[in-house]
């Protein structure tokens, strides 16, 4: 259990206390409970498919590898040894599903296959915000370089924690906090120059 | 310090619970010295804004998809292996077995037979010469050629390799001649006999 401490501004010092629930439910799965792992796929599937559709093209193509990351993760659950959180060990299965099926499939769409493991080759999301306002978001997200651009999908369209965002990006929190300081302030500068006259 | 403290903004604007407490305060410390990092960070905390507001597009039938799952990975749960918990205690109880068999083990049994003679494809060598002396060899003393028999010579042998086996007694002394005095007339005349006809120095180098 972490108890973070934390002091919002404009408000009084309250204690905020941080649990995984999920390592309630792993440990009800290695116990022999089988309805726990069905928990867990209501609880995760979502966050794992828009993951595997900013990797793959098709929604189609998402589901399947949706699949099998999930059976990887009923496979390798009972050894979980909570070193990560449960939602990022299960994101991290999803990523290399993601990755081993662009491999697998490099020459039915040759321009997937990323040259670094950590690029999303279809980073935003197909419908944006406002149209032209979209675009340009959606334009300036694909110029970050691969780190910041995979720190910021994390935090922001995945909704994880710094420190989840550093286990998947196989770095500090620290530093998963810096890129995702200069990623924003990248969109801010790229966004800017494009809005200028 | 200072660009350690800007490199946090967009962390703290974007989830000040999860900045460590002094982190937090030098932020805070910095936001109400700068008035141009305050501007940036409501920029900053906007633009978060609106990439959250992005649509997230198309989405698969959520409880065809949960079904899917349930389906491909089966009823039964995997159990952990637990097999290393009985690695310790069997390896032990092997090598125990081991050193058992070894102890109470003959080991005359353990000996192995003898590897089959290897042939050696090479060139036998000569064979040594015989070490035997002919009984006849000749004998040089003083100068002279004498004949002295095959045993004698290996009492010199002897004596000269300090061998103390050899047989003493048949070896003439050459430091005290009393054993001159032992030759009866028929030995002495013999002796003269064979001195007069012995081969002269010129003679022996002739031949």
């Amino acid at each position: 259990m972490d108890v973070l401490a934390a002091t919002l501004p404009g408000l009084p010092s309250l204690a905020i206390v941080s649990t995984d629930p999920d390592l309630e439910i792993a440990e009800r799965f290695r116990a022999g409970e089988r309805a726990a792992f069905d928990q867990l796929v209501r609880r995760h599937q979502k966050g794992v498919w828009y993951l595997v559709r900013r990797y793959v093209k098709r929604d189609a193509d998402a589901s399947d590898v949706t699949q099998q990351a999930f059976v990887r993760a009923f496979r390798g659950l009972a050894a979980f040894r909570g070193a990560a959180s449960v939602r990022s060990w299960l994101y991290r299965i999803a990523i290399n599903c993601a990755l081993t099926w662009l491999r697998d499939h490099r020459r039915e769409e040759p321009t997937e296959l990323p040259e670094d493991a950590l690029v999303v080759a279809n980073p935003a999301p197909e419908r944006l915000l406002g149209g032209e306002r979209g675009a340009q978001l959606r334009a300036a997200i694909a110029q970050l370089p691969p780190k910041q651009k995979l720190v910021l999908e994390l935090r922001v369209f995945d909704d994880l924690s710094f420190r989840e965002v550093a286990e998947l990006a196989d770095c500090s929190e620290n530093t998963a906090k810096v890129n995702f300081h200069y990623a924003v302030k990248r969109l801010r500068d790229i966004l800017g120059a494009a809005d200028a006259p | 310090m200072r660009r350690d403290t800007d490199e946090l903004l967009a962390a703290y604007v974007d989830g000040v619970t999860e900045l460590a407490a002094d982190e937090r305060r030098r932020v805070e410390a910095r936001l109400g010295d700068a008035p141009a990092l305050r501007s940036e960070a409501e920029a900053t905390r906007a633009l978060l804004g609106e990439l959250r507001e992005l649509p997230r597009g198309g989405e698969p039938d959520w409880s065809a998809l949960e079904r899917s799952i349930g389906d491909a990975v089966g009823t039964d749960v995997p159990r952990r292996w637990r097999g290393w918990r009985w690695l310790v205690p069997g390896l032990a109880l092997a090598t125990a077995g081991a050193v058992a068999v070894l102890v109470l083990h003959d080991p005359g049994e353990m000996t192995t037979p003898a590897p089959d003679p290897v042939i050696a494809h090479e060139h036998a060598k000569p064979a040594p010469a015989p070490d035997v002396v002919p009984s006849d060899l000749p004998f040089w003393l003083d100068g002279q050629a004498v004949e002295v028999e095959s045993e004698v010579l290996d009492a010199i042998d002897a004596e000269l390799t300090d061998d103390t086996t050899a047989d003493d007694d048949a070896l003439l002394s050459t430091s005290d001649l009393e054993w001159i005095d032992s030759l009866d007339d028929a030995d002495l005349e013999r002796a003269e006999r064979w001195l007069d006809e012995r081969p002269t120095r010129k003679q022996r180098k002739k031949s």
